[in-house]
């Protein structure tokens, strides 16, 4: 249909036509004018079909072939070298380069953690210290309680000597004040001399020590110590201590 | 070789293009040989007679048929098929420029009103041919794709329907109006209205 029309176009002009062929290329122009106008397009491309276009460089042609080998032409293990190190794209974009970068930032990754001084064996020699230093502070306390328990000895005995100390004096002092009134008491006896020699001996005599009491409470060895003789031997002294109205 | 040689030039483009996918180098060499200045004159015609572009163009194509020949559909006519790819370049190069020419109009709003009279003045000028092409670019695709696969490459109203992938009627209707239209931007090159 095409060609019919076009030959209509290349050998007749618009008042040669027939009724026929006017009706055929109704659709594309309706008057004289517009059969000229595409009469004239048809002539002139013509021309234009004459002109043929070239591809002068080779260069693509070339690219081409690389990228057809590198995506064909490789075989066996070569193409895994070819995956890696295509020929044609750009340096940093190759694979291999990629792999092989990341192997050395990984590399590098793992060296400067290594020179971080992070050691394995450091959790252990840390928890190692942590029981040396428990076992020592153990042996410490230990020391310590017993330099403290020594000393907590020794001062509760001196204490307790001291403490035993007091008592005693305070003992002697109300004995000795219980004595002075009962001396007071018996200066109007008759035998106020030798009771006031007593109580003078046993003021300048050194007060007995808890120990003492004590010992003197337990053992009767020892009975030249008491200034005042034992009452059961001589019941007649207590005569002299209740004061009789 | 000479053997080899001729048995790939007297296949068929389908053929080649079987042998092509299995990596055969000389099945390339001959496809690239029988369509890389059809295409690289498709792309001049198509897209304003850019010769750096084109070349672009057609080894992108190339590029695509070598790395993807499996979207190739053996049982197709390889011709519209590659006419096809193209087409449809050249639209994805039409909107690339009609973004950059947006672009360019919104900082230079003047100079376009300037390059339409400069148009004007070019076409009194310049040839026939200059404003032929001048006037088919500035058509829009899909009439520039009919008029030209028709015209320049000769396909059939079929083959090109096939090619665009829509119906004959449409393709013979487009047809009608590129011509129409070109026929009517070229009236003035006409030696009837010159004397």
């Amino acid at each position: 249909m095409e060609d019919r029309l076009i030959d209509i176009f290349k050998k007749s002009n618009f008042h040669e036509l027939n009724h026929e062929e006017k009706t055929f290329i109704s659709e594309l122009c309706s008057n004289e004018e517009e059969f000229e106008n595409v009469k004239h397009l048809y002539a002139g491309m013509e021309t234009l079909a004459n002109e043929s276009f070239r591809m002068s460089s080779d260069s693509v042609k070339t690219q081409l072939n690389q990228e057809f080998q590198e995506v064909h032409g490789a075989e066996g293990g070569f193409r895994v070298l070819k995956f890696l190190f295509p020929p044609i794209t750009p340096i940093h974009t190759k694979p291999g380069v990629q792999i092989a970068f990341l192997l050395v930032f990984v590399g590098t990754i793992y060296y400067s953690f290594s020179r971080l001084s992070i050691d394995k064996n450091q959790p252990v020699l840390f928890s190692q210290n942590v029981e040396n230093q428990d076992k020592n502070a153990k042996e410490d306390n230990a020391e310590l309680s017993e330099h403290k328990t020594d000393n907590v000895l020794k001062e509760s005995s001196e204490l307790e000597a001291s403490i035993a100390e007091i008592p005693v004096r305070e003992d002697a002092s109300m004995e000795s004040e219980i004595m002075s009134s009962d001396l007071m008491l018996a200066e109007r006896d008759e035998n106020v001399e030798e009771v006031v020699f007593m109580d003078e001996a046993s003021m300048s005599a050194p007060a007995p020590t808890a120990m003492s009491v004590s010992g003197m409470e337990r053992s009767g060895d020892n009975e030249n110590l008491f200034v005042i003789e034992p009452i059961g031997d001589n019941l007649e002294l207590l005569d002299d201590l209740f004061v009789t109205f | 070789m000479r053997i080899f040689q001729k048995q790939v030039k007297q296949l068929s483009d389908e053929e080649l293009m079987t042998m092509l996918s299995k990596g055969n180098q000389r099945a390339f060499d001959e496809i690239y040989h029988r369509y890389s200045d059809v295409l690289f004159g498709y792309f001049m015609k198509m897209l304003a007679r850019d010769k750096e572009k084109c070349e672009d163009m057609v080894h992108d194509l190339f590029a695509k048929i070598i790395r993807k020949p499996d979207y190739f559909d053996v049982n197709r006519s390889f011709r519209t098929w590659v006419f096809s790819v193209a087409c449809n370049m050249c639209k994805n190069e039409y909107k690339r420029m009609s973004v950059r020419k947006h672009v360019s109009n919104d900082f230079e709003p003047t100079k376009s009103i300037h390059s339409d009279s400069d148009t004007l003045k070019k076409v009194h000028e310049s040839g026939f041919s200059d404003s032929f092409y001048e006037a088919l670019n500035a058509m829009d695709e899909k009439h520039k794709s009919v008029f030209a696969l028709r015209h320049f490459e000769g396909f059939s109203m079929k083959e090109i329907a096939e090619t665009l992938q829509i119906n004959e009627g449409t393709v013979k209707s487009r047809l009608f109006y590129a011509t129409k239209t070109l026929a009517n931007e070229l009236k003035e090159f006409n030696p009837i209205y010159n004397q």
